[in-house]
């Protein structure tokens, strides 16, 4: 049974008006839990209507929205619950950063959960943990922090509600190598241990493949591709002409395969691709 | 001859802290290169490059552009007109509601003639292939293109010098490569002075010169081809290396030397292979 899923929705922007904009069609996908999923595409392919879907903030004009098989959209249905349920942190983490103490930030979301306050200091502690920070940072001023920083205590201040999905757009735009791996590695752990269910929607290929399960491609409102990260960067070509750069260690392994090397050129790790062509190149010494 | 831009053991702390974020700099930068500045989270890298027009000054030490030293009032509109800044975000640089009028903003705060302002804001939005777009709202744009008519905007003041701070790193990747032709464009055609923070290997690749900043101090500064050579070195200090150079170095270690040379680019790559397999007599077969 999937945890949430759409079956073929359609949204368009300004319906009825001289912008009307379609923004996704037909799109049908489903989120298993404790999946880990990354969704690509360019800007204006529809990611971010798409994940606006999933928690009710925006509502299909055409097909549905289920959680839990549950439509949605369905009359009576408690879409606040359904906001805590799917949580989703936006792109600017300086947009949803508004209190004097990354305390206070962080406990927002616990006091609107109507979470006991004597329960609070415990839930902070443990994701700030999760995100990599120490409790010094408590009583500091979110505007004193580095971009780095901000982005851990937004991450932290929806983590510390539960959400059964965390949705996450671009959560390490502007991060150094080690600020991206402490994230993303941060994330793997915090899915682990709460088996909860993340999507995280990116630019960079190189990020959501190393740690994603699964890819969901993402081109003029539709599906382009969708499958393990092996799977879809088998089709180098079509998200190269989608605008989507592969990433950087497949498309040298495709120009090499190209000028004529048979190699395989799904790969995406640095490791696996090191190990691939050290494979070929012993072939050609032992020839000698 | 006096270099574009130039510390002396600049040295610099915010007022409510005592670390010191910058200790000691002293660099300088002559016109018309492209320098790439990398740096971990916290290194110091975009305090830095604020120094650089004078948005901060140093607490020690001190900063010449131009001659002119930037802890002085009197010579920061010079300063700012000659050395500009794009940051991260677009959204938060564009200030009209028409294209146009945002690349003529700061000429129209200085009373520049009405002439030269057209004149000028045609001019830099050709520059960046934005010319066609100069009636269009912003909001209307995409992430690319706003920051490509924030670029116009400072060119408009024709500076000799133009500093970004992670201006790719909210795009997408044809956004990037926009932006980054529209760099290279500046600095190879139009001698523009380039100074660019990133975390994106494949947009330092182009630059003449790497600066590597870590605790505040110049730990690197050299071409891509010597710095990358220090694979390991460099992802100690929680920065990562070209793609290329890194499989290259996974290679070695795997007992296979390509190449004697640092190898940034695929199209290197491609060579060092055809070569290792030359030497080992065998042949590509297509």
């Amino acid at each position: 049974m999937a945890l949430l899923r759409t079956e073929n929705v359609d949204f368009i922007y300004s319906k009825g008006t001289p912008f009307e904009k379609k923004a996704l069609s037909h799109v049908t996908f489903s989120l298993e839990k404790n999946e880990f999923v990354g969704i690509v595409g360019t800007t204006g392919s529809g990611k971010s209507t798409f994940i606006k879907l999933l928690n009710g903030l925006l509502a299909p004009k055409k097909g549905a929205v289920y959680f839990n098989e549950q439509n949605i959209w369905s009359k009576g249905y408690d879409l606040r619950a359904l906001r805590f349920a799917v949580g989703i942190s936006f792109q600017y983490p300086e947009h949803q950063i508004f209190s004097d103490t990354v305390k206070e930030d962080i406990a927002y979301g616990l006091k609107n959960q109507g979470v006991p306050e004597n329960l609070w200091q415990d839930k902070i502690m443990e994701v700030l943990k999760i995100v990599g920070l120490d409790e010094t940072y408590l009583e500091l001023s979110p505007f004193q922090l580095s971009g780095g920083e901000i982005r851990r205590v937004a991450l932290a201040s929806i983590m510390v509600m539960r959400p059964q999905v965390l949705i996450l757009d671009e959560p390490t735009a502007g991060l150094d190598p080690v600020g991206r791996d402490t994230i993303y590695t941060a994330l793997k752990q915090y899915q682990k241990e709460t088996e909860s269910t993340i999507l995280v929607v990116s630019h960079n290929m190189d990020d959501v493949a190393e740690y994603a399960d699964s890819l969901l491609v993402m081109s003029a409102g539709q599906i382009l591709a969708q499958g393990t990260p092996a799977e879809v960067f088998s089709k180098t070509e079509e998200l190269t002409a989608a605008g989507l750069a592969v990433p950087e260690i497949t498309q040298l392994l495709h120009h090499l395969k190209l000028s004529g090397l048979p190699i395989q050129d799904s790969l995406f790790r640095i490791e696996d691709a090191a190990q691939e062509l050290a494979n070929f190149l012993n072939e050609v010494k032992k020839d000698e | 001859m006096t270099a574009l831009i130039e510390t002396q053991n600049l040295t610099f702390h915010y007022q409510n802290t005592e670390k010191n974020l910058l200790e000691a700099v002293t660099i300088s930068f002559e016109e018309g290169t492209f320098t790439a500045l990398l740096g971990s989270n916290g290194s110091g890298k975009s305090t830095l490059l604020k120094q650089f027009n004078g948005l901060l000054t140093p607490n020690e030490g001190a900063v010449f552009v131009l001659g002119n030293k930037t802890s002085e009032h009197e010579n920061w509109l010079t300063i700012r007109q000659n050395v500009g800044l794009v940051f991260q975000n677009p959204e938060n640089q564009i200030v009209s509601t028409i294209v146009e009028e945002d690349v003529a903003f700061a000429l129209e705060n200085l009373g520049v003639k009405r002439e030269t302002i057209r004149q000028r804001v045609n001019e830099a939005l050709q520059m960046v292939d934005m010319y066609d777009y100069r009636l269009h709202p912003p909001y209307k744009l995409s992430g690319g293109q706003k920051q490509r008519v924030a670029i116009a905007s400072i060119l408009a003041m024709r500076p000799r010098c133009i500093l970004f701070d992670e201006a790719t790193s909210m795009l997408d990747p044809q956004g990037r490569a926009e932006i980054l032709a529209i760099i290279r464009r500046l600095n190879k055609e139009y001698g523009v002075t380039i100074i660019m923070i990133t975390h994106l290997m494949e947009e330092v690749i182009d630059a003449d010169r790497i600066l590597i900043l870590d605790k505040g101090t110049v730990v690197y500064d050299d071409s891509p081809y010597t710095v990358f050579q220090h694979v390991a070195a460099i992802e100690k200090l929680g920065l990562t290396v070209p793609v290329v150079t890194k499989l290259a170095d996974r290679l070695k270690q795997k007992g296979i030397h390509l190449s004697e040379q640092t190898l940034l680019t695929k199209e290197d790559f491609a060579e060092a292979i055809k070569q290792y397999m030359e030497g080992h007599h065998g042949t590509i077969e297509n």
